[in-house]
């Protein structure tokens, strides 16, 4: 991946991905059935929502280096 | 039954059909070990799911959010940060993968640090801890079988049913290599993800619409993790996380798939696919089975909840169609193994040492797949009470790869004395603290023991990594190595000190 703006843009979303997904602190807090996200229990919006986060992450990185023809 | 085995036997049918009719002779072991680096995003991304989602999940995992609830997420972030991890290596791992005919995993560790004795210990590592999961993917299909009877085949006959099935399965396999592989992943892992994650979404619709079941219904300690004060340790649901997400490209057999695709831009096509697919289908295998287990009809059977609930929705028709979609998960599972397994008993184990022919590495690969087969075919319809526990220790042994693998491709001051060394004493301390704590460690607030013998690992590799610094030759062929990955289409400038 170059060190393009956009590069660097990916290299940070991609670096939350991890942060997101593995500090404790934030599992921690979602642990439970309460608050509700849209209906549903917080432990499962969570993983969901980190999910939809990594897949974003991905896609975007894909099609930005797709765009850029960065990719052989 | 006439209905769960003609589709079971349809599927089959298929899948053979296709192995037949792209049938391709094999010019180079490279052709046999990685398909000739030939397949494009779609495959790959097929090509991955079928080998990382085994149809175990199917039973094992799905039986976790029965019984525990929302902690059965925990592989769906995992699965997608390894898919990350995936695109952060892909373009170094595929430009030495093509320019040096790497073929394996072990091909890699040996070109990056420059040793043929790497490739050995790191093929030892990956044979002998892939093979527990082998064993353990044949005795899963005996829970397929045993429903696919309608629970009229006992638990043994169930197993010798389902591991002749696949021992049948293999002959393709064995013949094929890498491209029945590949070809065969993309059939079942539309039937597994693509099939299956319809039938988990109508199996929702149908509970939600036929039985009132909604997610407020789920007990509110199902939504409980893991945490401060919990019994397995602040740090074991993160310990889980960050071993799945390094393990995943360490196991040969999901690493070889870096090498099957015909482009780096294939390789990220298939991780913006293979994400947002699997993420889809593993969620909703969970959602699925955490609301079918309020139904009473299911809630003291957790294990059994994919078979039961689908039986229950669609009759014996749609029960037939979940053990297919098992099956077709298993399958590629267990292929992957073989083949990657065999691909390394030639290519570096047997012939790391002496220059082969072609001819004969193939005919080595074939025999050690024909050789695993049997093997695992034989020890899966043996009582093996401590399986289960040598596959968890595996886990955390393999992962002790991580380290020179991940660290090796980015950066370029590691060495051959790191990498051996804290792969080989993380391994140790691994098993050491498996067998003294089995599972999460109390001093160490949950983490488990590899994690902890990764930070082992690290410290070695790092301490090494200054402690011994390159020679300059060393330091001139890594950095052009580290050069060829760095610029676009430079395969005609490589220098030469590389080959």
């Amino acid at each position: 991946m170059r060190t393009t703006p956009a590069g660097w843009f990916v290299m940070i979303w991609f670096a939350a991905d991890m942060v997101i997904a593995l500090l404790p602190p934030l599992y921690w807090a979602a642990s439970g059935p309460t608050p509700t996200f849209f209906g549903v229990p917080m432990a499962m919006a969570y993983f969901l929502c980190v999910a939809v986060f990594i897949s974003a992450s991905v896609a975007v990185a894909f099609w930005g280096e797709r765009r850029t023809d960065d990719l052989i | 039954m006439l209905v769960t085995f003609g589709l079971a036997l349809l599927f089959m049918a298929l899948v053979i059909l296709v192995l037949r009719r792209t049938h391709q002779p094999d010019r180079s072991f490279a052709d046999y070990a990685v398909g000739g680096r030939s397949f494009d995003g779609l495959y790959q991304a097929m090509s991955f799911l079928n080998t990382w989602y085994p149809g175990a999940i199917f039973v094992a995992f799905a039986g976790l959010a029965a019984a525990r609830g929302a902690i059965a997420f925990y592989p769906l972030t995992y699965s997608a940060l390894t898919v990350v991890l995936m695109y952060l290596i892909s373009r170094r791992v595929w430009i030495w993968g093509s320019r040096f005919e790497l073929c394996t995993q072990p091909d890699l560790f040996a070109l990056r640090y420059g040793s043929r004795h790497i490739r050995t210990i790191a093929a030892l590592i990956g044979v002998i801890s892939g093979f527990p999961w082998l064993v353990l993917g044949m005795q899963a299909l005996g829970t397929l079988f045993r429903f696919m009877s309608l629970q009229t085949l006992n638990f043994d006959a169930a197993v010798i049913a389902g591991v002749a099935l696949m021992v049948v399965r293999q002959f393709w396999t064995v013949r094929m290599g890498m491209r029945g592989v590949v070809i065969s992943d993309m059939v079942q892992g539309v039937i597994a993800y693509v099939l299956g994650t319809l039938v988990i979404l109508g199996i929702i619709v149908w509970m939600r619409a036929s039985r009132g079941v909604a997610i407020s219904d789920i007990p509110p300690q199902m939504f409980d993790l893991p945490g401060r004060g919990s019994k397995e340790g602040p740090l074991y649901l993160f310990a889980l996380m960050f071993t799945g997400t390094l393990g995943g490209w360490c196991w040969p057999s999901i690493f070889v798939r870096l090498y099957t695709a015909n482009g780096v831009r294939s390789l990220k096509q298939s991780a913006a696919i293979s994400v947002p697919l699997g993420s889809l289908f593993y969620a909703s295998l969970v959602i699925m089975a955490m609301m079918a287990s309020t139904l009473p009809e299911l809630a003291k059977r957790p294990d059994d909840i994919w078979f039961a609930v689908n039986q229950m929705a669609g009759g014996n028709f749609m029960l037939g169609i979940a053990c297919v979609i098992v099956l077709a998960a298993s399958m590629g599972n267990i292929d992957g193994g073989i083949q990657a397994a065999g691909a390394q008993i030639a290519n570096d184990l047997v012939g790391n040492y002496r220059k082969l022919p072609t001819a004969h590495l193939i005919v080595i690969a074939k025999v050690g797949m024909a050789a695993v087969t049997l093997l695992a075919a034989w020890l899966a319809c043996q009582k093996l009470p401590q399986l289960f526990t040598l596959a968890v220790l595996s886990y955390q042994g393999i992962i002790q790869l991580a380290i020179p693998q991940f660290l090796g491709i980015a950066w370029k001051r590691g060495n051959l004395v790191g990498a051996i060394g804290g792969m080989v004493t993380g391994f140790l301390v691994a098993v050491l603290l498996e067998l003294q704590y089995s599972g999460p460690i109390p001093w160490a607030y949950g983490l488990t023991s590899g994690v902890v013998a990764l930070g082992v690992n690290l410290l070695i590799y790092v301490v090494a990594a200054y402690a011994f610094p390159h020679a300059p030759a060393e330091r001139n062929r890594v950095d052009s190595l580290f050069g060829l990955a760095e610029r676009p289409r430079t395969e005609s400038s490589a220098p030469n000190a590389l080959a």
